[in-house]
């Protein structure tokens, strides 16, 4: 059967721009027949972060369930090539052996792709263990970046109804002393999930109340409402980045900068956390 | 038999449940509390060693001790002991949600059904229709 191919080409590096061109190509996919073989033609592609990394690998795992996966790998500057192998997308090239390091790039660095199907303390250990490698996280760092992937998982696995649970990763970039950290699941999405208890939630207001706080589905007795809302505020006393993708629906925090709302054309199906906390001394 | 107050600690690191779970984790904390806060104990609370303690695990186990004791015996009894400021602010963002009656809700709400899952809103409709 002749695959369907999905060619990810992009190379800005401004982030809504960036995901909304991944999400574009790569939702091809999404037409495919059963069974119908997957071709992830990332050749010309020139940026890939744990956002990109995180929405594929989302996608592909839950696509694989029912058609074979291969991936083209980025043909880009070394250290592009060595992150896709770090990143665990790796896995799904069919010439696993012949793809040559000529950059040396410590995989510690990269968590690869790590599928979270349960909220619990221990959900957030695979990126402390790796951090802890470097030494690079204090007590209120640790306790910080735990929290925040706790309420994004806890919202997965009470709201969110996704296949493949939540497909997590993360970067420690030492030059800049901070570690980037993506959760995509492939579930109902913030919108649909609060639409059950409220009438009046668009894809123009919902960021901005979650992100407020006090809205929930109530789908379980621990929700209140709160856990994007702490994120928010966790990662903005911290002077982090803060970048949700969820249906039709964008919001952004950047360090110094107002949130920004923004609505897309052409949405995700789940939802898309990503965020930069500091880390070091 | 007559209980005479004493003063509690109790280490939330040693309320742990076995899988790790957030929420049965806030429960396991609020049940070995309870039947202290009812004989009119001292609780001090610790949650040293307590590593990413989510709005979940404080939101079910303020829950329960409300449901209990009613909330004023966090004031009356209670001392919690933070291990970092981030920890706080999680507790003190739940604290106060329940302080104020939890959510927002608009006219979609039956507030008869404060917690509605999927499940608990089809029960009521079918059990609304009876009536």
């Amino acid at each position: 059967m002749t695959p369907i191919t999905a060619t990810i080409d992009f190379s800005v590096n401004d982030r809504v721009r960036s995901i909304k061109r991944l999400i574009e190509q790569a939702s091809i996919i999404e037409n495919r027949t059963h069974g119908q073989p997957i071709l992830i033609d990332l050749r010309k592609c020139q940026y890939l972060g744990p956002d990109a990394v995180a929405i594929l690998g989302a996608m592909l795992t839950h696509a694989g369930e029912t058609s074979p996966i291969e991936i083209l790998p980025p043909e880009g500057p070394p250290e592009l090539r060595n992150f896709f192998r770090a990143s665990g997308l790796y896995d799904f090239t069919r010439k696993k052996n012949t793809y040559q390091d000529d950059y040396l790039f410590d995989p510690g660095f990269v968590l690869s792709l790590t599928q979270v199907k349960k909220a619990s303390f221990q959900a957030a250990d695979p990126i402390m263990k790796m951090l802890h490698h470097f030494g690079a996280l204090n007590d209120e760092q640790e306790e910080s970046l735990r929290v925040c992937v706790n309420e994004v998982i806890q919202n997965v696995q009470d709201h969110a109804n996704s296949p493949v649970g939540a497909i997590m990763t993360a970067r420690f970039m030492r030059k800049d002393a901070e570690v980037r950290v993506a959760i995509v699941d492939r579930g109902v999405g913030v919108r649909t999930s609060l639409s059950s208890r409220y009438s009046d939630m668009t894809p123009e207001n919902v960021m901005q109340r979650v992100l407020g706080g006090n809205y929930s589905a109530l789908s379980r007795i621990n929700n209140k409402g709160l856990g994007l809302s702490l994120l928010a505020s966790i990662i903005g006393s911290l002077n982090g980045d803060l970048f949700l993708l969820s249906e039709n629906s964008t919001a952004e925090i950047r360090r110094g900068s107002k949130k920004a709302f923004m609505r897309l054309t052409s949405g995700f199906r789940g939802t898309c956390v990503f965020f930069t906390l500091p880390v070091g001394a | 038999m007559d209980h005479t107050p004493e003063n509690i600690r109790i280490r939330a690191i040693d309320q742990m449940d076995a899988e790790g779970s957030l929420v049965r984790s806030g429960m396991k904390l609020a049940e070995s509390v309870l039947g202290h806060l009812e004989s009119g104990d001292q609780v001090e609370i610790n949650l040293e060693g307590v590593k990413g303690a989510s709005s979940s695990y404080f939101n079910v186990f303020l829950r329960r001790i409300e449901e209990g004791c009613g909330i004023g015996v966090f004031e009356r009894q209670c001392k919690m002991v933070f291990s970092s400021n981030i920890q706080r602010m999680v507790y003190e963002r739940s604290y106060e949600s329940l302080k104020k009656g939890g959510p927002k809700s608009n006219e979609t709400v039956d507030p008869a059904v404060p917690h509605q899952s999927v499940i608990s809103r089809l029960i009521h409709a079918i059990m609304s229709l009876g009536k």
